[in-house]
């Protein structure tokens, strides 16, 4: 049980930090953007690229990634989304999903279909008050709540954090108060990229790159979005927190390999009963 | 010269014109009142002046530079600060965090600034970290008065700053009008109570149809049979 509860904290700490710009994105932007899971899995594939083929230190191709992956968000933004950002909200959902398409596909097309992992080798697990954990998954803990915290300080008492929850709330009257928008909405992009490429990162040293393991991800980011209310940065990191923890704790009573169901329910339930999401944020 | 002077000002949404030739000034240090039956344009002239709604013909000078045409990010740079009749708060931001994006453009410490504005509102100081989405449509009101001064303008543009508030309450926020314009803040506002509206201003404009329909002294304009017959019920 507290086996299941710490890994249910890894994966908690990873879907949070997707949720995170998704929620974001979703209130800023006012579009529920499909292509997330994929630049988790963009992220990821960029760290292997200098990890492995060009042999750069871990942490190195991790911030290499990470900041690489933000300025394909921002160019992407650009290229697809800025255009449509007048027509409205379907649209650019469908764009998002055209370009989560492309993106796995060009994942695929560079790195092939076949799972690949950032270090080949067994790590033998520690034991820690009779609870097993693995070396990187130490390293994922930390550096999830690290990110987690980092990401709600930001938030909290940077005035750009603010004004990203500014815009959230209002964007017009945002506009009317001075604040460049446009420039926020970069700003946006780069913050919530920056976090999906980390949680792919994580992802990746924890299980295995696969191009499809972003597209797999965007059901759990999701369900963690709207059990936060999709308004509230906050709400996404304790959704993200329920999800992990409740697809872990299910192996208790169910097979393994209904986890990602898991979600749904969740998802499908708090819809039904509390269409605003638990933490109240409006929708 | 005027603070702000508005002529033959035609605007309005897609296709359709709202404003047919609008003529306004605001002298420095006035309060002045539009009023008006719905759909006389009141809104939609408060927007084009704030670079909200485009303009088609005419000109708009504040402090004798012409802003027609200008975006609210330059507009606000230059003194105008506007409070939108609805939505003029962020909800889940503190009564200090609206405050503070009000200030966002504004460089250097906005510390003093907020001081001011809980000397002017006590009731916010007492409910600075309170979630705005929590307090009562009149504070919520201060709360989006304060937001719009918090960058010193010259000009305030306050859009039915009463609406939807309980008689008690619409009476508090004019007379923090009052007090706002005793401390050097022009004031162009909306009011849908005309008579407490013109009571407090100095000048008053009747807009009906999208056009100038009269224009005098609030004192003149509360006595004009005309307007009392339109507005004033009576």
């Amino acid at each position: 049980m507290a086996q299941l509860i710490l890994y249910g904290l890894i994966y908690g700490g990873i879907i949070s930090l997707g949720a995170i710009g998704l929620t974001l994105i979703a209130r800023i932007l006012r579009f529920s953007h499909f292509a997330h899971g994929d630049m988790m899995a963009l992220g990821a594939y960029l760290a292997l690229l200098f990890r492995v083929t060009l042999g750069f230190p871990m942490w190195a191709s991790a911030i290499i990634a990470v900041v690489a992956t933000a300025v394909a968000a921002v160019a992407i933004d650009r290229l697809f989304y800025k255009p449509l950002r007048r027509t409205g909200p379907t649209i650019l959902l469908i764009a998002s999903v055209g370009v989560a398409l492309v993106l796995r596909h060009l994942i695929q097309f560079f790195w092939g279909a076949a799972p690949q992992v950032y270090q080949r080798g067994v790590e033998r697990p520690w034991i820690i008050w009779g609870l097993r954990i693995r070396p990187v998954q130490a390293w994922i803990l930390v550096l999830a709540v690290l990110l987690v915290v980092g990401a709600w300080l930001f938030l909290q008492k940077t005035k750009m954090g603010k004004a990203m929850r500014a815009m959230a709330d209002n964007m017009d009257l945002a506009a009317v108060s001075g604040i460049d928008t446009e420039r926020m909405i970069v700003w946006t992009w780069v913050l919530g990229a920056a976090l999906a490429a980390a949680a792919g990162i994580m992802l990746g040293l924890d299980t295995q790159l696969r191009p499809a393991m972003g597209w797999l991800m965007l059901l759990p980011l999701f369900a963690a979005a709207i059990l936060g209310g999709l308004g509230n940065p906050y709400g996404a990191i304790a959704g993200g927190m329920i999800i992990a923890l409740a697809q872990e704790l299910s192996t208790l009573v169910f097979n393994t390999a209904y986890k990602p169901a898991v979600s749904f329910v969740l998802m499908v339930v708090l819809l039904l009963l509390r269409p605003q999401g638990l933490f109240g944020g409006k929708a | 010269m005027a603070l702000l002077e508005v002529s033959g000002l035609r605007a309005g949404y897609a296709e359709v014109d709202i404003l047919h030739g609008v003529q306004l000034t605001v002298q420095a240090g006035e309060i002045v009142c539009v009023v008006g039956p719905n759909g006389a344009g009141k809104s939609t002239l408060m927007k084009a002046i704030f670079g909200l709604v485009p303009v088609r013909e005419g000109r708009i000078v504040f402090q004798g530079e012409d802003i027609t045409g200008l975006g609210p990010a330059q507009i606000v740079r230059r003194g105008m600060c506007y409070v939108p009749q609805n939505n003029n708060v962020f909800p889940s931001l503190t009564v200090e965090e609206n405050l503070e994006m009000g200030a966002f453009i504004r460089r250097g410490d906005f510390r003093q600034k907020m001081e001011e504005m809980f000397a002017l509102f006590p009731i916010l100081k007492e409910r600075r970290r309170q979630k705005v989405g929590t307090m009562s449509g009149g504070q919520q009101q201060m709360v989006a008065m304060a937001r719009a001064l918090m960058l010193d303008p010259q000009l305030l543009l306050l859009d039915e700053p009463t609406a939807g508030l309980s008689p008690k309450f619409a009476e508090l926020v004019l007379e923090k009008v009052g007090e706002i314009n005793q401390r050097g803040v022009s004031v162009l506002m909306i009011e849908q109570n005309a008579r407490a509206g013109l009571a407090i201003s100095h000048r008053g404009y009747v807009l009906t149809m999208g056009r100038n329909r009269l224009d005098d002294t609030g004192q003149n304009l509360l006595a004009n049979e005309e307007v009392g017959r339109l507005f004033l019920g009576g």
